[in-house]
């Protein structure tokens, strides 16, 4: 009788430790990074060689590099490590080599996303990726530290997806090309997402995006704030710069032109597959830029409205945005043709330390707009760190966001 | 009676593991993971960074960075540069000889019309001096 009690209270007991364990305690939910949060602690660049690509950023990597906190490390993807060499005693970068044969480009932003919980980090991959050979990032950076790539189903690309405290932003095109290519609603393809990105997910637009990446017109903030992009005030602030000092905005052109091979004495260049690469003219575009800027305010302010409606305090933030319905280099490209540089003092990075908010923001060369923008940040409780050099970059349509992904916060 | 202690051995772990699951769901507090509340624990990333900072020394916090292949580029410019030049000047020199060759071209042309000029008065004076010429 004694023996069957045992048996039956240790049977019990059994029972009760084995379903406890998840009604008690609950596992922590991966969930994606946010742009907004504590301080920045590891990053990923990547650079590319002279010899090996036409846009080649080693000066700009100097710039983020020393631009950011010293203490945030930084794993620079490279395919050509012996072209370059670094200050000694430097303890900031690590070096990650990708296959010399392959050909990645300057934006880390866009193949894959960070997901992490309390204890794990991993990467998210799309299902497909195939801008140059950019689908290598993860997995090198896998190995080095260590973090799993978890590949999905969905198609996306990092830049057209901002997270904030607590929802995800994702540009409509993501979301429409997804449910047309499994056969899902636009809400079922939502929840697809917000389960793969463990936050509630918010579609930012309602049709065919007039700007590919969403992270060049949109940055959520902490406090319930998200920084919207105004062509309008920047197109304002440029059209007043061309009238009064014309001669500063002939030399910004110049410069653009002068500096995009790296070389002035440089016109033309051909790339690994034999095409030729001209430098764009960029002299006398930008009054264009800013009738284009102009046109695009509207649709800007139909995304500030959204947002608003959703609860959200808008700041808004120059920016001078040429035209974007230029040819695409090849139908694998995902960023336009290098044209006029698109100049976004959104696509930023920010971080919060100590209740000090800190945004590092991208500079473009033309001294009025740059100071706008610092200006508005200001304004706005941000201490700023401004980072020079990203004319050549935004000729290409990136800029900070897209050249540094964030890997881990504090 | 081996086997009642260790039944009951095993029903006091049971209890342990119990009281562990307990008190561990009641000190980290909610579910959800939202910042500060629930202990901070290690995340291997984090770890990862640390040993990576520690395998370099770090004396200059200034970092810089250099592409060596920038001066490749360079002397293959300087080459193009060379080729285009020797390029241009045999371009120059067949562009002078297409010049001679249709100046040549012309001057025999000239010469060919003279002559057909020089050919018809001769059959026109012949034909009024009463000869007849086949066409």
């Amino acid at each position: 009788m004694k023996t069957t009690t045992i048996g039956i209270l240790f049977t019990l007991l059994s029972l009760i430790t084995f379903f406890a364990k998840p009604l008690f305690i609950s596992e922590p939910v991966p969930s994606m990074l946010p742009d907004v949060g504590t301080k920045i602690k590891l990053v990923v660049c990547s650079a590319t060689s002279a010899r090996k690509s036409s846009l080649r950023n080693t000066e700009l990597v100097n710039n983020i590099v020393n631009g950011l906190d010293e203490d945030v490390h930084v794993m620079l993807l490279v395919n050509d490590r012996a072209a370059f060499k670094q200050s000694s005693n430097n303890g900031r970068v690590t070096f990650v080599e990708v296959p010399s044969e392959s050909d990645i480009t300057i934006w880390p932003q866009d193949p894959f996303v960070v997901v992490n919980d309390k204890e794990n980090t991993k990467l998210i991959t799309p299902g497909l990726f195939k801008r140059k050979d950019d689908r290598l990032m993860a997995s090198q950076l896998s190995a080095i530290l260590g973090v799993e790539v978890v590949k999905s189903q969905l198609l996306f690309e990092g830049g057209n997806i901002v997270c904030g405290e607590s929802e995800v932003f994702i540009g409509f095109d993501t979301i429409s090309i997804n449910s047309q290519v499994f056969n899902l609603s636009l809400d079922e393809t939502k929840k697809r997402f917000a389960k793969l990105f463990g936050r509630r997910v918010v579609t930012i637009g309602n049709e065919t995006q007039d700007i590919g990446h969403i992270d060049l017109i949109v940055t959520p903030l902490s406090n319930n704030r998200i920084a919207v992009a105004d062509s309008r005030l920047g197109a304002e602030i440029a059209n007043r710069t061309l009238t009064q000092s014309p001669d500063r905005i002939t030399r910004f052109e110049r410069n653009c032109e002068r500096g995009f091979f790296g070389d002035a004495s440089i016109n033309a260049l051909v790339d690994m597959d034999g095409n030729s690469i001209d430098c764009p003219e960029v002299v006398g575009q930008t009054a264009i830029a800013i009738g284009d800027s102009q046109k695009l305010a509207d649709s800007l302010d139909k995304i500030a409205t959204q947002l608003a409606e959703r609860g959200y305090d808008i700041v808004r933030v120059p920016a001078l945005i040429p035209n974007q319905e230029s040819e695409l280099e090849t139908e694998t490209e995902d960023k336009p043709a290098p044209a006029f540089p698109f100049m976004s003092y959104n696509n930023v990075l920010t971080e919060s330390v100590a209740n000090l908010s800190i945004v590092y923001l991208p500079q473009y060369g033309i001294a009025e707009l740059d100071t706008a923008a610092i200006e508005c940040w200001e304004r706005n409780g941000f201490e700023v760190r401004p980072i020079e050099g990203f004319q050549t970059s935004a000729m290409h349509g990136g800029a900070l966001r897209c050249c540094t992904k964030v890997l881990l916060r504090e | 009676m081996n086997a009642k202690r260790m039944l009951l051995n095993a029903g006091t772990i049971c209890l342990l593991a119990t009281a562990v699951l307990l008190s561990q769901s009641a000190l980290s507090g909610s579910a959800s993971a939202t910042p500060g509340d629930a202990p901070a624990k290690g995340d291997n990333l984090k770890q990862r960074v640390k040993i990576l900072e520690l395998l370099q020394e770090e004396d200059d916090k200034e970092f810089l960075l250099v592409d060596a292949s920038l001066s490749d580029l360079n002397a293959r410019v300087e080459a193009n540069e060379e080729r285009c030049k020797r390029t241009s000047k045999r371009l120059v020199q067949t562009d002078k000889r297409a010049q001679k060759r249709t100046q040549q071209i012309s001057d025999n042309r000239a010469g060919i019309r003279m002559i057909r000029g020089t050919i018809e008065r001769l059959k026109a004076d012949l034909r009024a001096n009463g000869i007849k010429l086949s066409d």
